[in-house]
């Protein structure tokens, strides 16, 4: 292998892991905002959020769960 | 089914299968009664053992070197393996103990469900790719690559080991009593005929007679949840909000079950059960082993992507049960003796089967109880037989050369040793308390094996003594902080106060595992550490590009 191509994969490589830990730094700060339901700053999701009875706590849940699988998926898409 | 038999099926099957769920602690040691059998669970349980029975004797034929055994010659499709993925890590006691939690403490009991999904997504962010391209058979291979192979192997075999064994103790003791009650056999009967089966899929059909034990097992937890979540919604006019008004219309506490803070009141507390859940994934060393049974990162990822979206899918069927026992069951009087639920909190779920799908949906429910337990018995199986055959045999006695048709013996026979060994714990560990040891797996993984995976594939810095410091204190700042907790110091010893108040210690105890591996890497100076950075640079593209060339360089 030549130096400068492994020059580049190198490179390549530094780039790959820092959109690794993006990834992985947003999926932490929004698991992360469990947290909040039990704080003053989050008291708010844990009133009824676009219904009469769906708190925006369980939106918050089922959401991060949607979020998640879609972050996966578009993670493999940009890796392709 | 009597309650009594009720009860103690769902308080077994709690601790017995669920690291991160320990509901059930103390019901586990009590006796247990010779009880009149459900005939519909053991008919589909039957036919569960016939059918993975013939899968093993299938697979025996297809297993005929070290590489069919740990991984199934790499043969399993990605969709396949993220379906037996999610049959190893989805448990009974997801669906029996966190449907307990929310009809007792109705969205705090949702944590848990967060909690167990969390780790996929740093598994396929951080791990995954380098994990694949760098090992072989189980993640100590991965770290073996870089750091010196004697000693860092050790250091995994311990995690390892450490992990299975106190897994097999809890998935034993839970097994055990669970067939106890729906055969009525005598407990070590039960816990051998347990240790029989799993001898028998694992020896005869290795990884890929486990892959498909978990494959079914899967597919019948997610119909179950399914169909269940779907008679639930039918009775509400598939209206989610409708049962949501329903439940707290229902519940004692009103409208305070559909938002945070019954269970929980306190951030910490919180954020100790999602840390110890989210990182005990990225250190199970029975989850990582399965990205090697596939043929290629492409399919690895695959796999953790479909585990993922099966996991996803099944907590959120269960955010539906879990509100539907509050509906349903609270309506029903003649469920409760002095205000308390037949059988305690955690055989909700079973009771709500019972309501909305007759005596036919209930004993499914436990025949696929059941099967939980073999599979992750069974994946737990073939790990450590991994550990102590591929890592200790050929990885250190042999020094990476083992005679082939050798290593497949051992292999066999460590397995059959291993089955022995749980259903000896399984007796041995018959009337003791051993909640402790169902949350002990996760902290350790997050503390152990997840520290020192994550800097040997992420930080050139680190170093053999580093990396073995941090596990050894890891392990150590866990078993100690579990055993000064909650769970030991008051429920075990007996003492008034825990002296630690957290029952999951990983939040503290990973950060002094990275701090320490980081600490003792930085002030290695020593020859070996020289040759574990500059592995780190020879490794790198092997890491990324999965190719030969760097490993020939690198040094041991």
């Amino acid at each position: 292998m030549s130096d400068q191509r492994e020059a580049d994969q190198r490179r390549a490589i530094a780039a790959n892991v820092r959109q690794r830990f993006v990834f992985t730094g947003i999926f932490l700060v929004l698991y992360a905002t469990v947290i909040l339901l039990y704080t003053e700053a989050g008291s708010w999701l844990n009133q009824p959020l676009f219904s009469d009875h769906i708190s925006g706590a369980i939106w918050l849940i089922a959401g991060l769960i949607a979020v998640f699988i879609a972050m996966e998926k578009l993670f493999l898409v940009l890796r392709k | 089914m009597t309650n009594r038999t009720t009860q103690l099926i769902v308080a077994a099957l709690t601790l017995a299968v669920a690291p991160g769920l320990t509901l059930a602690a103390g019901a586990i040691e009590g006796s247990v009664e010779q009880q009149p059998v459900n005939t519909t669970a053991i008919i589909m349980f039957m036919a569960f053992v016939l059918s993975t029975l013939g899968i093993s004797y299938w697979s025996s034929k297809q297993t005929r070197s070290s590489s069919d055994f740990y991984t199934a010659g790499g043969n399993i499709s990605g969709v396949q393996n993220g379906t037996a993925i999610a049959g190893d890590f989805m448990s009974a006691a997801s669906f029996l103990g966190i449907s307990g939690l929310m009809f007792a403490y109705g969205f705090d009991g949702l944590i848990f469900a967060i909690g167990a999904m969390a780790g996929w997504p740093m598994l396929l962010f951080l791990l995954a790719k380098r994990i694949r391209n760098m090992g072989s058979y189980t993640f100590t291979d991965v770290v073996s690559l870089r750091l010196d192979r004697t000693k860092i192997r050790a250091v995994g075999i311990g995690g390892t080991i450490t992990v299975v064994v106190m897994y097999l103790i809890a998935q034993m003791v839970g097994a055990g009593k669970l067939i106890q009650l729906l055969f009525g056999l005598p407990y070590e009967t039960a816990v051998i005929t347990v240790g029989i089966l799993v001898i028998a899929y694992v020896t005869f059909g290795g990884m890929l007679a486990t892959t498909w034990v978990q494959i079914i097992k899967a597919v019948l937890l997610l119909s179950g949840a399914t169909v269940i979540a779907f008679l639930v919604m039918m009775e509400v006019g598939f209206s989610f909000d409708a049962l949501l008004a329903g439940a707290a219309a229902n519940h004692p506490k009103g409208d305070a079950v559909l938002s945070a803070g019954v269970l929980y009141n306190d951030p910490i507390q919180v954020a100790t059960v999602l840390v110890s859940m989210a990182f005990g994934i990225l250190g199970l060393p029975h989850i990582l082993m399965r990205l090697f049974t596939v043929a290629n990162i492409k399919e690895a990822k695959q796999s953790v992507f479909v585990a993922s979206a099966l996991i996803g899918y099944f907590y959120l069927a269960l955010i539906i049960i879990g509100f539907g026992t509050i509906y349903l069951l609270y309506q029903n009087p003649e469920l409760f003796v002095d205000g308390k639920i037949i059988g305690g909190g955690n055989m909700v779920a079973i009771h709500l089967a019972n309501a909305v799908g007759g005596d036919l949906l209930m004993g499914f429910m436990s025949a696929v109880a059941f099967a939980t337990i073999l599979a992750v018995v069974a994946g737990l199986t073939v790990s450590g037989a991994a550990a102590i055959s591929h890592d200790l045999y050929a990885g250190i006695i042999c020094k990476g050369e083992p005679d082939a048709a050798t290593e497949l013996r051992i292999t066999r026979i460590t397995t059959v040793a291993i089955g022995i060994i749980a259903i000896a714990l399984g007796i041995l560990f018959q009337k003791e308390n051993v909640a402790f040891l169902a949350t002990m797996p996760m902290v350790v993984a997050a503390s152990v094996n997840f520290p020192v995976l994550f800097m040997a594939l992420f930080w050139a810095g680190t170093t053999t003594r580093g990396a073995i410091w941090g596990a050894v204190v890891g392990l150590v700042a866990s078993v100690v902080l579990i055993v000064i907790g909650p769970q030991v110091w008051v429920s075990v010893l007996g003492n008034e106060q825990a002296l630690f108040p957290y029952n999951y210690p990983a939040l503290f105890t990973m950060p002094i595992a990275f701090a320490v591996t980081y600490l003792v890497s930085k002030a290695d100076r020593s020859e070996r550490a020289a040759i574990d950075r500059q592995n780190y640079h020879d490794l790198l593209i092997r890491s990324e590009y999965g190719t030969d060339q760097a490993l020939e360089v690198a040094k041991h």
